[in-house]
């Protein structure tokens, strides 16, 4: 089990709620991949399409899940601010996943924005997961700044191109043991998903690779599958790889063997 | 005699969710977020508010009085990654 802030979870899985065929995919790839976290926003409403966001609303509660609020699409730690505000109010959570936006092609965020804003949503009580890269000093700042969740990129949101730097998310994990690690963006396969576990991350979260899947469901399915085996492998103690081969089948007893090493004639 | 109301300058604009807006309102008449609120026919509860850049809490809807040229958010919902 899980014990992220003062909830227990037992699905490592934390799956978006974004761009999904239509509200059944979204519905049916939670309820088939028993993902218990999903990723949710808030969005510029006319007073016409309040509609959308109180049908959306009522799907939601209509399913056993805890929501993340997200500050997709702020630029500025004030509007990340102002909008963690504003859904604490809306979906009742003091979650908050929080992004805040630096580079439009990447989508990278702003770290120092990120700190800015993650110091004064902590003081103020909020669960904060900051959505950042793999950089130390960024994860250093935001610890302390009251984060006790941490959620490195893999690659750039919506890319599916996996771990890019491998090396870095395992410095990350051996530097702060303690943390709770979420791998959040650019995983696009299940052993992206599997890979991430093995490094020993605590949990990933993704959107992209199951809602623009052939099957949404199924897809999910699968990354919840992916996600508790990288999960189990790293449990069970990998082993270390190595340069060369090493036999699996002892080497005494080899038929045939000759003291040369030859084979005989 | 022209009227007061007649001049643009006397009108009450605000930008709501980035279009400019004319309330039907003079500009130097007080308009509560909760007045504006009704007048652009949000309906329900699911939906957050902020005003330049700050939230305002449900519970200060009445007593939290916009300016023209004053900048309203008004926020629902939605799906996210």
């Amino acid at each position: 089990m899980w014990k992220l802030g003062k909830y227990e979870i037992k699905n490592r899985l934390l799956l978006g709620s974004a761009k999904y065929p239509s509200p059944h995919a979204l519905r049916d790839s939670i309820q088939r991949s028993g993902a218990e976290i999903v990723t949710v926003s808030l969005r510029r409403q006319s007073a016409a399409g309040c509609g959308d966001g109180e049908r959306f609303w009522q799907l939601l509660r209509s399913m056993n899940i805890r929501l993340l609020p997200n500050t997709a699409g702020c630029r500025s730690a004030r509007e990340a601010i102002t909008t963690a505000r504003m859904a604490r109010e809306v979906f009742g959570t003091d979650w908050i996943k929080l992004e805040t936006v630096g580079d439009e092609y990447t989508l990278q965020p702003d770290p120092f924005a990120l700190v800015e804003a993650a110091n004064v949503l902590c003081q103020e009580g909020f669960e904060v997961f900051p959505y950042t890269t793999e950089d130390l000093v960024v994860a250093e700042r935001l610890l302390a700044a009251g984060c006790r969740i941490l959620m490195p990129w893999a690659s750039p949101i919506g890319s599916g191109q996996g771990i890019a730097n491998e090396r870095a998310l395992r410095a990350m994990r051996a530097r702060f043991p303690d943390v709770h690690l979420i791998v959040d963006a650019g995983i696009g396969t299940p052993s992206h998903a599997a890979r991430a576990m093995e490094l020993g991350f605590d949990g990933v979260l993704l959107n992209s690779a199951v809602s623009q899947a052939g099957d949404p469901p199924r897809m999910a399915e699968a990354f919840s599958l992916a996600i508790a085996a990288g999960r189990a492998g790293f449990k069970a103690g990998l082993m270390e790889s190595r340069e060369f081969a090493s036999p699996s089948t002892p080497v005494p007893g080899t038929p045939f063997w000759h003291e040369s090493g030859e084979a005989q004639a | 005699m022209e009227n007061d109301s007649d001049r643009p300058e006397a009108l009450f604009k605000i930008r709501v969710n980035g279009r400019e807006r004319v309330m039907p309102r003079d500009a130097t008449l007080p308009l509560s977020v909760r007045e504006a609120l009704t007048i652009l026919g949000y309906p329900g509860r699911h939906f957050a508010v902020a005003v330049n850049l700050h939230f305002v809490a449900r519970g200060l809807y009445e007593t939290t009085q916009l300016k023209n040229g004053d900048s309203l958010e008004i926020v629902s919902p939605m799906q996210g990654g």
